[in-house]
């Protein structure tokens, strides 16, 4: 049986665990609210991207260019995307997990991979597993607002490795933002970038093209990889953010449910101690009014 | 026909612009074009200049970036690095900035990419300062 000053102490650590998590779920709503409103507003333009590409794709003759062509994949270099700071659930520990999964099952068909590992937490987990081949680390992406800046590093040296053939093919692995509580882990192809599906009556329709049709390829499939980038660490990063601020909330509720056990363990053996004494004193009495 | 089409004008980080307009002005790949109702599919590039269009008969004007444009018959969307309007420009600082550029084009000691570059951030620069000096 702890002390009663024991069980104080306790309640009052639990008290301040409280106020911190529940500092940083605030701290990560606002963080959250700006991801959001972030990712929200590129995804017209990303997506719109998509769609123009894919109808360029589409109509591109064979060879236009080597990022539109599909081959064997072998060599494949695989980005993944965690965060920089822990503290947000299963955000990291699910993408990393679904990575060893996906790992083995390539490396399983005979495939050779790399990996791109973005944000501290991927750079940690493979400095601490030897057997992935790691090529390049990116880090402190995601401790402000994502740069566009860095995201145009990362894309063109995406691309660059790619077109020097040094791989068969892109892949992305991320969390998708759904909502503050829902992520979804995402495996994506980027490169090289498949022409989508379009409707019956959109396929038909000949284009102009200015200045010309592979001028505009030239310009536009760089461009469309570093908006993908780019919305791939929005997505991240608003996921990460709604990740921590649902952990954080359950944190709180957590400690708030603890302090309520511990607060009534407390009282109860504060009124055992009481009943006690009381009960001395009474037996006391007693003995001596006999 | 409609006397009016759908315009977006997006930016990475937002959509500047987005519903109906008479016209659209827009410097492309093969010089200023302009976009009517009804207008053919057409997909263009964007050169750094100046984007003019009405809205119920205001005129519009945006600075904008490199992009691109994809137009049909009632729609016209436009891709770009950055699209500001003259409220949004800060003269004496945009002219420091042309003039760093120029300094650094006409140096003599960088590559041809870097020169490129500093070409192309000039004409950025400059689209900007055509639609300050309006």
């Amino acid at each position: 049986m702890p002390s009663l000053r024991d069980m104080r102490r306790k309640i009052q650590a639990v008290k301040s665990t409280e106020k911190i998590t529940n500092t940083m779920k605030l701290v990560s709503a606002a963080k959250f609210r700006r991801a959001q409103i972030n990712i929200l507003n590129l995804r017209p333009y990303a997506y719109r991207m998509a769609e123009v590409m894919s109808s360029l794709a589409l109509r591109a003759e064979p060879g236009t260019h080597k990022l539109l062509e599909s081959k064997e994949e072998n060599r494949i270099l695989v980005m993944v995307v965690t965060s920089d700071r822990g503290l947000c659930g299963a955000f990291n520990s699910n993408i990393l997990r679904r990575f060893e999964s996906i790992y083995n099952e390539l490396v399983g068909q005979g495939k050779s991979v790399d990996i791109v590992a973005v944000g501290r937490k991927a750079r940690d987990f493979f400095a601490r597993r030897g057997q992935y081949k790691v090529v390049k680390v990116f880090t402190d992406l995601f401790l402000k607002n994502v740069k566009y800046e860095d995201v145009c590093l990362i894309a063109d040296y995406l691309v660059e490795e790619f077109m020097a053939d040094h791989y068969d093919a892109v892949y992305a692995l991320y969390n998708e933002f759904k909502s503050a509580i829902k992520q979804e882990i995402i495996f994506e192809k980027l490169i090289p970038i498949k022409p989508m599906e379009v409707k019956e009556q959109t396929a038909k329709i000949d284009f102009i093209y200015e200045p010309s049709k592979d001028g505009i390829l030239e310009e536009l499939l760089p461009l469309h990889l570093r908006t993908q980038v780019y919305r791939i660490f929005l997505e991240s990063s608003a996921s990460e953010h709604g990740a921590r601020m649902t952990a954080m909330d359950n944190a709180t509720k957590n400690a708030g449910e603890l302090i309520r056990k511990l607060t009534l363990e407390y009282n109860k053996a504060r009124q055992a101690s009481i009943t006690k004494e009381l009960l001395e004193i009474v037996a006391g009495a007693e003995a001596l009014n006999a | 026909m409609s006397k009016t089409f759908l315009f977006e004008l997006v930016v990475p980080d937002k959509l500047v612009y987005s519903g109906s307009v008479e016209f659209v002005t827009a410097v492309g790949g093969l010089g200023e074009f302009t976009v009517l109702p009804g207008h053919t599919f057409l997909l263009t590039t964007i050169e750094p200049g100046i984007v003019r269009f009405s809205v119920g008969g205001s005129i519009k004007e945006y600075a904008v970036g490199y992009g691109y444009a994809e137009v049909r018959p009632d729609k016209m969307i436009m891709l770009v690095e950055f699209a500001v309007t003259e409220d949004e420009i800060d003269k004496s600082e945009l002219l420091k900035q042309i003039k760093e550029s120029e300094e650094k084009l006409y140096s003599s000691v960088i590559s041809e990419a870097e020169r490129l570059a500093y070409f192309k951030q000039l004409l950025r620069l400059k689209a900007k300062e055509k639609l300050a000096n309006r």
